[in-house]
């Protein structure tokens, strides 16, 4: 499966975050107006989403469970951002460590805490794949996130820009696409 | 035995190759090179440029201008990769060290400048909390000591500006970008 160009929408906001040795922008698409809200059009005609950090909360009781491993050394600053279609269901979630929240609570001299990924987790639990680093910051770097080919609730594709204001400049990722004999987010172009 | 030698297991500054009047010439004249190189009006915006300078002055002074991409490049098949402290013992004796990694459309280079270890990050730097839609100050915390590098850069990245006083790391300030950056020095015969 191909996956369609960057979606118009965060082909500005790339714009916008651009250093000089950023990426170039994806060709500028018109977002549709018949997109639903929180969405625009691509041109495979699904609508893409770009998940807002703004709905990230603190794990849910029963989301607690969730917290274990490498976030569990973190709990206190674990977030869950629901990811839905417009006007669907929650389909996924991504779990992270706000990494701003933690730098706040750390001593001045303390040293860089190493955070573990964000990861792609289904409603009951399972986590089926890991992006590059936390959402939505993981300082310096921050990190844009467009789920769209849904399938009902659950995104086929997971495409990460990367707004890096260092010399290594904003980049988009190879998207992750779903695998459903795998029950996992892979890269596009990973071996079957 | 000088006081230096015995001094060196106890003070780390001393002791890596520096303690000869040659040595000492040597690394005396790379800083100078790195310093050029950093002040240069050509490498404002290039750390091409700013390394172009160091090597026509520590290597061959009609060595070829190369962008970063091509100069990796031309290091990778020609000069002698060398580790990070390999490379940062080679500077301490004068050596001309390279860093750098090749990216899509502009790769970044930089070179070892002599001297000892120093903390990475502390600086302030800008970044957007996207959850509350607010940019934010925060210090770029330390990712633990490194070797100082010289480097310029196109962007305003503060940990890619440096002249001695940054270090290896700071440029790409991340430890999984860091970890692709590779080193080298020109072949001896």
């Amino acid at each position: 499966m191909k996956i369609p160009p960057f979606p118009a929408a965060l082909a500005c906001l790339a714009c916008l975050a651009c250093g000089s040795s950023s990426t170039e922008a994806p060709p500028i698409e018109t977002p549709s107006a018949n997109a639903p809200s929180g969405g625009v059009a691509t041109a495979a005609g699904g609508p893409a989403v770009q998940l807002d950090a703004a709905t990230c909360e603190a794990p849910a009781p029963a989301q607690k469970k969730w917290v274990t491993g490498d976030y569990a050394k973190y709990e206190r600053f674990a977030i869950v951002c629901p990811v839905r279609r417009p006007g669907g269901a929650i389909g996924l979630y991504v779990l992270s460590i706000d990494a701003l929240d933690l730098d706040r609570s750390l001593p001045a001299d303390a040293l860089a805490p190493t955070l573990p990924e964000a990861a792609l987790v289904l409603p009951d639990g399972q986590i089926v794949g890991k992006l590059p680093y936390a959402y939505p910051a993981d300082p310096p770097v921050t990190l844009d996130i467009t789920f769209s080919d849904w399938t009902d609730a659950l995104p086929g594709a997971v495409r990460v820009f990367v707004k890096d204001p260092t010399v290594s400049g904003d980049r988009a990722l190879p998207p992750l696409v779903w695998r459903a004999d795998r029950r996992q987010y892979v890269e596009e172009d990973a071996p079957r | 035995m000088n006081l230096l030698r015995l001094l060196a297991p106890l003070v780390p500054a001393f002791g890596r190759g520096t303690d000869t009047p040659d040595n000492k010439q040597k690394v005396h004249d790379l800083q100078r090179a790195c310093e050029d190189g950093f002040n240069d009006p050509s490498a404002k915006t290039s750390c091409s440029h700013a390394v172009w300078v160091v090597l026509r002055k520590m290597k061959d002074k009609d060595e070829d201008y190369r962008q970063a991409n091509a100069l990796i490049e031309h290091m990778s098949s020609n000069w002698k990769e060398v580790t990070l402290d390999e490379g940062w013992k080679l500077a301490n004796t004068g050596v001309a060290v390279v860093g750098g990694k090749k990216d899509a459309k502009n790769g970044h280079v930089i070179v070892i400048y002599p001297g000892d270890k120093i903390a990475s990050g502390g600086y302030m730097i800008q970044i957007e909390n996207s959850r509350t839609k607010k940019m934010e100050s925060v210090k770029m915390r330390s990712h633990g000591d490194y070797p100082r590098c010289m480097s310029r850069s196109m962007g305003d990245w503060p940990g890619g500006l440096s002249n001695g006083d940054k270090t290896v790391f700071d440029p790409w300030g991340k430890d999984k970008e860091f970890a692709k950056v590779k080193f080298w020095t020109p072949k001896t015969n």
